[in-house]
């Protein structure tokens, strides 16, 4: 089930926060961990008992790691590789051995070719995301960052906690420890996170999947209907739905949280006003580059060990970033790419951007970012490239054509609102509006369930709302 | 946790996070605290904001589970999702998800409100077109089509082709005529950046195919269009059929290519039988601002036909002047009329013309004696030509989609004397129905 669904908002949302409140604080984090384990089997029935799996078998690598953390370094030790062993494998099997076995297969070796590739084998949802939640935790404990939590049913409430379960933010468990104990809960956070959910959902629904039926159209171009102006057309509304779709999500995840009582750590912080790959990465899918700094980069050494294993140290953690988008080469690519950018930022890019004027490091970081989708979005390399063709005049009809000249003209507004709300410009204003009286806020509030009657119209109007982040 | 900020260390790029002026979760902080300073202050607004909101949830998931389920959207002309079966099988396969979410989206309520609620915020960002329609001026509600099925097309001209010279070849005179779709005829009312550029191309290529295979053909689209260009209602703004007017037009031209002199308009009577006909690119569009359009009848001097239907689902069963007969096992759906106007009172008032789209369908005349048997291959764009070819002849009309037998023999076993093939460019373009027409003619050249 995805937030940006009338049976989400309709029937889960509706039950479970009635529910919540309901039942005394010290059931809460029960009943959390039963809607949420609810909200995962209904989409998968099959799969959630991988779920329960993971969270027992960090539920114990996590008690005994406290255990032994202060008597017994080796064997708390021990558990953390176990944990990591086995979070990693379930991950590996159900997201990568097809892919790696159909590729060993491609070696001239006949052995190779009788191992079962397994491939109608489907991706449970959210695996990416909760296997390196569960796995943070015993790490967190072992190091010393979080206390052992006792309770399995707070614990699992962590694990399966529905507002951030298949898309993340991914929520390292020392950030949330304490809440698990003990959270707010009252009126003006529940508004808040109102505030916040309606604005993620709208930027799902009316920017996200907009501008995604756009790229949908343009995506499908062929020799008989490729024009330049079309393919830059189309990646550059790909670029706006990928970004509104997992920021709105992440919204949507951290409203959810607020209302419920939680603060999860923002997840995007408008990466399209960066000015440059550095800035890029510090501002886009921020949790993912905090877990990949938290428990790859800095445990390998970080910068702080000699230059070559600097170096290796990046290399590793964008290919791991990469390769964790998904089991496809091109994902790999992507983030060598991204690796290549950065390295040549350290040198010396990044001291040149910043004495360039600023809109010129800005259109830099913008191409890069939309060549970086460009990889993205093409699993086929193939058909990748074939469009990268178009997008520079090969194999096109022409420069452009009516169809793309009229989308691009009918879509000035659209294309404008969508540049605008990249930039902090709309939540800074929301803000100002906000502390000018009560009579703006009633109108905030007044305008917030206008919007949330607006993306209920879409919705039922569409069955097209694909979530993109699923695959992860 | 507050302090996790002091542990962040330099980012994987390596590059100092020296004055890192202000953080994701910084904002967030600086943001909820204004909230939470001004929470007495805001503390009306956030009761509002809280019922407003669960309110409205609420209200919509209960009438959701109160109201009743209706099992036909008229607005869209198509059945509703109904609830799904509750079954641990259905559960298990993952087929309930899927089901509950069309139904939830098919039984909403006030479905067709919040349909009209997006194509208003779609045409509030000028995107200009909604579902796939475009919101030309006047009115006129046109669905866009950029690139047909250039291959469907050539499949089905090639079969077109091959019957009309396989039936001339048996003497039977056969006359091939085109429409054009609404894009393609009413351009005039389409964005001029968008124009009639696709339209233009697409018939270029029939025309190519035509005369590769040596198809003579009647375009319909260009008189049409200059009729149209004229001003006058040749097609339905809300729906993407010709009008009755502009059946007529299309007529003329048919009939004198058929061997026979058309009638002029005055000829006829025409009655406005309805002033509320909301057509098909309306529901698409989701266009509720838009007004409806009219239906013509036009009546000759003898209006008296028997119209046999072939229907073996009996669905006119209870219809006015309707009676069924049974012939080789077949059912007949007999009427004293070639309109079926309970469907005025419908929301598909368009099937009034021949009481909707059937595979078979036999017109005669009553008391004009023994006259010509013109065969029309059709999809429902004749349904409307219908009345005005009844003065010449009587109709065998015949829709590839739900009949196929060999058409030639067909045309021997039942005196054809002429062959009428009329098409517009979306049937020709969307599957190959023509197909089975070239099927038995031997092998393709």
């Amino acid at each position: 089930m995805v937030f940006s669904s009338l049976e989400f908002l309709f029937l889960y949302f509706a039950a479970s926060i009635m529910i919540y409140f309901i039942v005394p604080l010290a059931f809460r984090n029960l009943v959390l961990l039963l809607v949420s384990l609810a909200f995962y089997g209904w989409g998968e029935p099959i799969y959630v008992t991988i779920m329960l799996f993971s969270i027992i078998v960090d539920y114990i690598c996590g008690y005994f790691a406290g255990k032994y953390r202060e008597t017994n370094r080796k064997k708390a030790r021990r558990f953390v590789i176990a944990s990591a062993v086995i979070n990693l494998s379930v991950l590996g099997f159900f997201k990568y051995y097809t892919f790696i076995v159909s590729n060993l297969q491609l070696l001239p070796f006949e052995f190779l070719k009788k191992i079962p590739l397994f491939a109608d084998v489907k991706l449970p949802i959210g695996i990416s995301f909760y296997t390196f939640q569960t796995m943070s935790y015993t790490i967190d404990i072992y190091r010393g960052d979080a206390r052992v939590q006792r309770n399995i049913a707070s614990f699992g409430a962590y694990v399966t906690l529905f507002p951030q379960l298949i898309a993340g933010p991914i929520v390292r468990y020392q950030d949330i420890d304490d809440q698990l104990r003990s959270r707010p809960h009252n009126i003006e956070l529940f508004a808040s996170g109102m505030r916040t959910f309606i604005c993620g959902l709208g930027k799902k629904i009316l920017l996200a999947n907009c501008a995604g039926a756009m790229w949908e159209g343009f995506q499908t171009l062929s020799a008989t209907d490729a024009t330049v102006v079309g393919a830059w057309l189309g990646m550059l509304f790909y670029a706006f739905q990928i970004y509104f779709d997992f920021s709105g999500y992440s919204d949507m995840a951290i409203g959810l949280g607020k209302m419920l009582g939680f603060q999860f750590k923002e997840n995007f912080f408008y990466p399209y006003v960066s000015k440059s790959i550095t800035e890029f990465w510090r501002r886009w899918h921020i949790s993912m580059g905090t877990w990949f700094r938290e428990y790859v980069y800095i445990p390998l050494g970080g910068n702080r060990c000699s230059k070559l294993k600097n170096y290796r140290n990046i290399v590793i953690v964008w290919l791991l970033t990469g390769f964790w988008h998904g089991a496809s080469w091109n994902y790999v690519l992507w983030g060598l790419y991204y690796c290549i950018l950065l390295v040549i930022e350290k040198l010396f890019l990044h001291k040149l951007l910043q004495r360039l004027p600023g809109f010129v490091s800005h259109i830099y970081t913008l191409v890069i970012v939309l060549f970086g989708w460009w990889l993205f979005v093409f699993e086929d390399l193939g058909a990748g490239m074939t469009y990268l063709g178009y997008m520079f005049g090969q194999g096109v009809v022409a420069f452009t054509e009516v169809g793309a000249t009229y989308d691009l003209l009918r879509c000035i507004l659209f294309l404008a609102v969508l540049c605008i709300a990249s930039t902090p410009l709309p939540k800074k204003l929301f803000y100002k509006l906000y502390e000018k009286g009560k009579g703006a806020r009633l109108a905030i509030s007044a305008g917030c369930a206008a919007l949330l009657v607006l993306c209920t119209a879409y919705l039922v109007d569409s069955s097209y709302n694909p979530f993109l982040y699923f695959r992860f | 946790m507050d302090d996790t900020t002091k542990k962040i260390q330099p980012v994987p790029d390596g590059v100092p996070a020296k004055k890192e002026k202000i953080t994701a979760d910084g904002e967030a902080a600086k943001y909820l605290q204004l909230q939470m300073r001004l929470k007495k202050e805001s503390r009306g607004a956030d009761l509002v904001l809280i019922l407003l909101t669960l309110g409205f949830i609420y209200v919509m998931a209960v009438l959701f589970w109160v109201l009743p389920d209706s099992d036909f959207s008229p607005q869209e002309n198509r059945t509703l999702a109904a609830a799904p079966e509750l079954s641990a099988e259905n559960f298990f396969s993952g087929n309930l998800t899927e089901q509950v979410s069309d139904y939830m989206a098919d039984q909403f309520p006030f479905r067709d409100f919040f349909v009209g609620v997006k194509a208003l915020s779609e045409t509030a960002q000028l995107k200009g077109q909604n579902n796939g329609v475009i919101l030309g001026s006047d009115g006129y509600l046109i669905t866009r089509v950029d690139y047909p099925n250039e291959a469907v097309l050539k499949t089905n001209l090639n079969a077109a082709a091959r019957f009309q010279q396989a039936a001339q070849k048996q003497e039977i005179r056969c006359v091939t005529a085109f429409a054009g779709r609404k894009q393609d005829t009413c351009d005039k009312y389409l964005p001029a950046a968008y124009g009639s550029y696709y339209a233009d191309r697409i018939w270029g290529i029939l025309d190519g195919i035509a005369g590769e295979r040596d198809l003579e053909y009647i375009n319909l689209r260009d008189s049409l269009r200059r009729y149209a260009s004229d001003g006058e209602s040749v097609y339905y703004k809300t729906d993407h059929h010709w009008t009755s007017l502009g059946a007529y037009y299309a007529y003329t031209q048919v009939i004198e290519s058929l061997g026979d002199t058309p009638l002029p308009l005055d000829a006829f009577t025409a009655e406005t039988v309805s002033e509320d006909f909301y057509g098909t690119t309306w529901s698409a569009a989701g266009a509720k601002w838009v007004k409806p359009d009219a239906i013509t009848y036009y009546y000759g001097e003898n209006e008296s036909y028997t119209m046999a239907i072939e229907d073996n689902t009996r669905q006119f069963e209870g219809y006015t002047g309707c009676t069924y007969e049974e012939r080789d096992g077949k059912s007949y759906a007999v009427f004293d009329s070639i309109y079926v106007r309970e469907f005025l009172e419908e929301k598909d008032q368009y099937a009034s013309f021949l009481g909707g789209n059937f595979g078979y369908t036999h017109i005669t005349a009553n008391g004009m004696g023994e006259r010509e048997t013109l065969l029309v291959l059709k999809d429902s764009f004749a349904h409307s030509m219908a009345p005005f070819l009844l003065q010449h002849y009587d109709l065998i009309l015949v829709d590839l989609r739900y009949y196929k037998v060999p058409m030639l023999r067909f045309c021997e076993e039942n005196g054809i004397d002429k062959v009428l093939m009329l098409y517009n460019m979306e049937t020709l373009t969307e599957g190959d129905y023509l197909k089975v027409l070239g099927a038995g003619l031997g092998k393709e050249k």
